[in-house]
């Protein structure tokens, strides 16, 4: 490997890096985004789900 | 046993027209068999509406039927693909352990809903009612009811086998068992067929995300049509991957044709996947007018039956949706002015998605922020096709030059023509009637995003699954608790759906505990049709044009004449105190004051707006449950 792209290396993450840092923030967002239809249903959830 | 003996059945069935296709030696063996289900499990349907037709539902007719195909089951002595040989055994890895796990937790679940008694409103209206009412007339007839009565019923024709076959008390039993089966089946097609791109952790975590998703797991278990129209979408990818492979031969032609007309046979809008089953044929190339032929020759033959059926009785082969276009005269099943009024009332409800922004930006608008005509949300297709979807365009980008001549086209052709046709002409937008093409959807998206997406969306993908199947798990649980408790408690059947239902069912309770004195029940609420035990006639304002029960067009003595012709002695319905003039209810007051009904009995009742989460719906409703009274009956003035 050549001395520049150690360089880059080092100091700064890989095109790949970044790429697949952007995918899992979008995964993440899109997964909250998709949740968030749902927060009305919160309190339901919680009296189904504690022993009465 | 009855759902064992016919999953067999339908097997047995499949073997052997893949066979007659040629299309079986040499294949995986998975795959064969749950290509052969999936065929099997129309043919079964096509056979029982004939068998239906000639008045031969008997449980030996059905068993008869099931031996005879049963013999289809020793075509898999034919060798089926010969894998290489691994040096040593390789061990599972511990995700596909987990999955597994997951998968045997999903499928129990799903055994405790299969034990408890039916309460989905719509496969208590028609998809098990009318079985049910085959059934113990020992024949198919026609039902002169829009929507939900006359429309292609194939799948719903299985359901008779199994109820026919668990005669004598059993057969609830047997057809929720068989629903349990074929409720799983398209997701085995799935594992089935991804296991030609992917590994067997990303096969099996498709299939359990397909299993696990909303619509699924509200649909599969219960009588809904579209848990089960998925086998048919995808018997059309395996056909299209035949016909990729063999650009010369015709017989993929002939399966394609037969999963696209078994899908129409099944549901009005199979016509638009047997549309574009046909484009995404001629996108394979090849010998395209041999192998159209046979397409449509299939097709017609698979799902042509119920056109003809409904031709038969109306003269409108889509009954009562062709009634304007082809200028029917009025009859006593249609007539122009409710072709109309059904017309505006689809306009108005399909106005939710018009135009081509509409179409494009639907599915994100229905998985983010659903619209109530969507029905989504709870019951949508969950959030991972929309995850998976960068991930997939990145791998179709990188893979862009080689796209052309993969087989993965003319499935993508497949789904986005289908798309665009029900997105024009698909009536009511319901996410869930979407549900079908999902599972081919979901192959492409996971193929494109695992196999050419590269090494950046690798993990990215396995976050994305995951986090889906923990929400899709979690979801399916709180779906199941309530039949777990059932099991627990050992409740009984009436107290299990007045838990479940709400005392929305109490009129039901009372109206099979009086039976003796009711000859014949006219109600609105067609979820009560199962479990009525009386003879009913279920009428519907914008549905049924035999008795006129809409606002503002009621006339009681017209009422009268038309419920009397019927045999109709109690009338169940809403009860509201400020009925305005001309409305159903004003019209039994006014009969009330003439001494032609008598107020036989009231209910204060509750629903629910999701059984699942108990959440009620604002207010009591008040029923009635009328008597009508000729030999008091004064006329009007």
């Amino acid at each position: 490997m050549s001395g520049k792209g150690k360089m880059r290396t080092e100091e700064s993450p890989s095109p790949r890096k970044v790429s697949e840092t952007a995918f899992f923030l979008l995964v993440v967002a899109l997964f909250v985004a998709y949740l968030w239809q749902f927060r009305d249903l919160v309190p339901y959830v919680i009296a189904l789900v504690l022993p009465s | 046993m009855v759902p064992l003996v016919l999953a067999l059945s339908c097997v047995g069935a499949g073997a052997s027209v893949l066979h007659g296709l040629g299309l079986w030696r040499g294949q995986p063996a998975i795959e064969r068999a749950a290509l052969a289900f999936a065929i099997g499990f129309g043919v079964v349907g096509w056979l029982v509406f004939w068998i239906g037709v000639a008045g031969w539902l008997a449980p030996g007719s059905m068993w008869a039927l099931c031996a005879v195909l049963l013999l289809g089951n020793g075509l898999f002595r034919v060798p089926s693909a010969s894998l290489p040989a691994p040096p040593r055994p390789v061990p599972l890895s511990p995700a596909a352990w987990g999955l597994f796990a997951l998968l045997a937790g999903a499928f129990a679940f799903d055994v405790f809903e299969a034990m408890a008694p039916p309460a989905d409103a719509d496969t208590l209206a028609y998809h098990f009612d009318l079985p049910r009412r085959f059934v113990d007339e020992q024949r198919i007839f026609f039902v002169p009811r829009a929507m939900s009565g006359a429309i292609p019923l194939l799948v719903q024709m299985t359901y008779v086998a199994a109820l026919t076959m668990g005669n004598a008390g059993a057969g609830e039993l047997a057809l929720s068992g068989w629903t349990l089966i074929s409720g799983w089946a398209a997701s085995l097609l799935l594992f089935a067929l991804a296991l030609r791109w992917l590994s067997f952790a990303w096969a099996l975590a498709l299939a359990l995300l397909f299993q696990t998703l909303p619509a699924m797991i509200y649909g599969a278990g219960s009588g809904q049509a579209e848990a089960r129209l998925a086998l048919f979408a995808l018997a059309a990818v395996a056909a299209l991957m035949h016909a990729h492979a063999g650009r010369t031969r015709l017989q993929p032609a002939i399966l394609l044709g037969l999963a696209a007309g078994l899908y129409a046979g099944s549901k009005f809008t199979g016509l638009l996947f047997a549309t574009a089953a046909g484009v995404a044929l001629l996108s394979t190339g090849g010998r395209w007018l041999p192998r159209g032929a046979l397409f449509a020759a299939a097709a017609l033959t698979a799902g042509g039956q119920w056109y003809g059926w409904n031709f038969l009785h109306t003269g409108d082969p889509l009954f009562p949706h062709l009634f304007t276009v082809l200028g029917l005269e009025d009859s006593a099943h249609w007539t122009a002015d409710y072709a109309a009024g059904l017309a505006a009332a689809l306009e108005e409800r399909g106005s939710a998605l018009s135009g081509i922004l509409g179409g494009l930006t639907f599915p994100f608008l229905a998985t983010f922020w659903p619209l109530p005509e969507f029905q989504s949300g709870r019951v949508g297709l969950g959030p991972f096709a929309v995850l998976a979807l960068p991930a997939a365009l990145s791998g179709a980008w990188r893979y862009r030059h080689r796209a052309g001549g993969s087989v993965l086209l003319p499935i993508a052709v497949l789904i986005v023509v289908f798309y665009i046709l029900w997105a024009k002409f698909g009536g009511v937008p319901k996410v869930r009637h979407l549900l079908p093409i999902m599972a081919p959807l979901m192959l492409l998206l996971v193929v494109s995003a695992v196999r050419f997406g590269g090494v950046a969306v690798a993990r990215p993908m396995v976050a994305a699954a995951g986090l889906t199947l923990i929400l899709q798990f979690a979801a399916q649980g709180l779906f199941t608790k309530t039949y777990v408790h059932r099991w627990l408690a050992g409740e009984g059947r009436d107290a299990f759906l007045l838990r479940v239902l709400g005392d929305d069912y109490a009129p039901v309770i009372w109206i099979n505990a009086n039976a003796g004195s009711i000859e014949r029940l006219l109600l609105f609420e067609r979820h009560w049709l199962y479990y009525v035990r009386v003879p009913t006639y279920f009428v519907h304002p914008i549905t049924v044009a035999a008795i006129e029960t809409r606002d503002g067009r009621m006339e009681a003595d017209r009422f009268l004449v038309q419920t009397r012709a019927l045999g109709v002695s109690h009338i169940m319905d809403n009860y509201p105190e400020d009925a305005p003039p001309g409305s159903f209810t004003h019209t039994m007051f006014e009969l009330r004051e003439r001494g032609c009904l008598d107020l036989e009995k009231t209910f204060q009742t509750h629903r629910f707006y999701s059984r699942t989460l108990r959440i009620p719906t604002a207010g009591a409703i008040r029923k009635a449950i009328w008597r009508l009274s000729p030999e008091s009956c004064r006329p009007g003035s």
